[in-house]
């Protein structure tokens, strides 16, 4: 099956103060220190495969704003995952994906990957929820969620 | 001409005749003539869908029951969910506010399919998604009450619904 | 005469008239800007009834954050574009502007034509903020937030726009020094 990667960015126009022309106007509002940073989402599901996940990320501290998703690693979860495109430029977003087929991952597999704005230099207070997971009959079954940072995947 | 200022951060004045304004309008807006088949389709459509909602609250009058059962769908059937304001949180008809609202409409079991809760668990979540999505690709028959975006027909896009109802940063809502 | 909310809230109610008056007060405005967006009146029409459709399934959780305009703006844009995909037709945007009809004869300044030309030259985030609020008379905070972007970035977008239509010599005419 040809992986698909659908990596959707919404591109952030940070335009610098150009001044003179317009006196003490601004052309757009100044962003500083803002810094691009994909976060890495795993799901753990043991000796379970794993066929259907969902999960809720939120930065509590309210520094970060999401401007793209990808998908999984896994060729189950090779295609872009539901997420309301309301979370876009947003700092909460719940995302979520399912693999009708036999061929499923079992133990730590990632799932998506979040690309994110953060603002200023302080660490965002992730919170991430794993509300869902299960394997290919339907049950939920016990897994553990967790994420990395870094553009390693 | 008359004047029209544009205040940009309170800093900056553009002085824009009101001709701006009015010829962009006759440049843009097209004179519509919406043929009264279109008309009819989408109220006609509206007018099934909402009659049939309420024909959900009218059928436990029709039916004879004990007088308890009476009493409860009397007091079931008068009480109106409180109106929903614009700055209040999720509407009183939401399904997470099963336990408070006493409105039919919202809890009847095709009401809740219809919104995706298709295991009838009460959430709308991924699963559901996912089970009617093995639903279709097993061939077997189909409910009615999966074809979540009324369209006549249960598939891959009713399945799409649920999923994106379930990732909706708005819960509770289709 | 009701207001949108009160129609919203009776239709939640499963009121029928309600939307309906909901659909009239609209109607006009959805396929107007429907057919701006699609330049193509069969999408338009398509577009006016996969708008109410979505409208429709909301009920009976519809809510009103914002105004109605606000509300459908996304709504219409997002349908419009994934009709014309369906389409596989795109029309840019000269040819439109070609189909509208002839300028009134000219008066002291800049005709409607070459207003549509320096509009037609306009990038297009500029050009749909300057139709927003000359045409659909929508405030900034409104725009900002049917489209989803700050503020700030309509005031610049709706400040250079302005600036190109008062620096061209067949649109100066527009503005008052």
């Amino acid at each position: 099956m040809k992986k698909l990667i659908a990596i959707v960015l919404i591109s952030v126009s940070m335009v610098v103060s150009v001044g003179a022309q317009q006196g003490d106007w601004d052309p757009e509002p100044d962003v500083e220190n803002v810094r691009f940073e994909p976060l890495h989402i795993y799901v753990d599901s043991g000796d379970s495969s794993l066929a259907a996940y969902q999960f809720e990320l939120k930065d509590s501290a309210g520094l970060i704003e999401i401007v793209g998703v990808e998908s999984g690693e896994h060729a189950a979860f090779s295609e872009a995952p539901y997420y309301d495109s309301a979370a876009l430029a947003n700092n909460r977003i719940i995302i979520a994906a399912f693999n009708t087929t036999d061929e499923l991952p079992t133990g730590r597999t990632r799932v998506a990957t979040v690309h994110l704005q953060i603002k200023g230099d302080a660490e965002p207070d992730y919170e991430l929820e794993l509300t869902i997971a299960a394997n290919a009959d339907g049950d939920e079954i016990a897994a553990e969620i967790s994420f990395e940072k870094g553009e390693q995947k | 001409m008359t004047e029209n200022h544009e205040h940009l951060d309170g800093n900056f004045d553009l002085k824009v005749s009101d001709k701006l304004s009015a010829d962009l309008k006759g440049l843009f807006e097209r004179e519509v003539a919406i043929p009264a088949e279109v008309d009819r389709a989408i109220l006609d459509g509206a007018g099934q869908r909402l009659v049939r909602h309420r024909r959900r609250r009218l059928l436990p009058w029709a039916i004879p029951t004990a007088a308890a059962a009476v009493i409860v769908f009397a007091v079931v059937l008068n009480t109106k969910p409180e109106p929903a304001k614009l700055d209040e949180g999720p509407s009183p008809l939401a399904p997470q506010r099963k336990a408070a609202s006493k409105d039919v409409y919202s809890y009847s079991l095709a009401a809740m399919v219809s919104r995706g809760d298709v295991d009838l668990n009460g959430r709308v979540d991924i699963l559901d998604a996912f089970k009617l999505a093995r639903h279709i690709e097993s061939g077997n028959s189909m409910n009615w009450k999966w074809d979540i975006n009324g369209d006549g027909v249960v598939d891959r896009q009713d399945v799409d619904s649920v999923a994106f109802s379930a990732v909706s940063l708005d819960k509770g809502v289709l | 005469m009701e207001s949108d909310e009160q129609l919203v809230q009776a239709a939640n109610e499963g009121d029928a008239e309600a939307f309906e008056s909901l659909y009239y007060r609209y109607r006009d405005w959805v396929y107007r800007l429907a057919f701006r967006f699609t330049r193509n009146r069969e999408q338009a029409l398509d577009v006016l009834q996969e708008t109410f459709a979505y409208l429709l399934r909301k009920l009976p959780n519809l809510k009103l954050t914002a105004s109605m305009t606000t509300f459908l703006y996304p709504v219409v844009k997002h349908v419009s574009i994934t009709i014309g995909r369906k389409s596989r037709r795109e029309k840019p945007i000269d040819e439109g502007l070609a189909e509208l009809p002839s300028p009134a004869p000219e008066q002291a300044g800049a005709s409607r034509a070459e207003l549509a030309a320096v509009m037609g030259n306009l990038p297009e985030d500029q050009r749909e903020i300057v139709l927003m609020r000359f045409v659909e008379d929508m405030s900034i905070d409104e725009i900002a937030a049917a489209i989803g972007i700050p503020a700030g970035t309509v005031k610049s977008r709706f400040y250079r726009a302005l600036q190109t239509l008062r620096n061209d010599r067949r649109t100066r005419d527009y503005f008052l020094e």
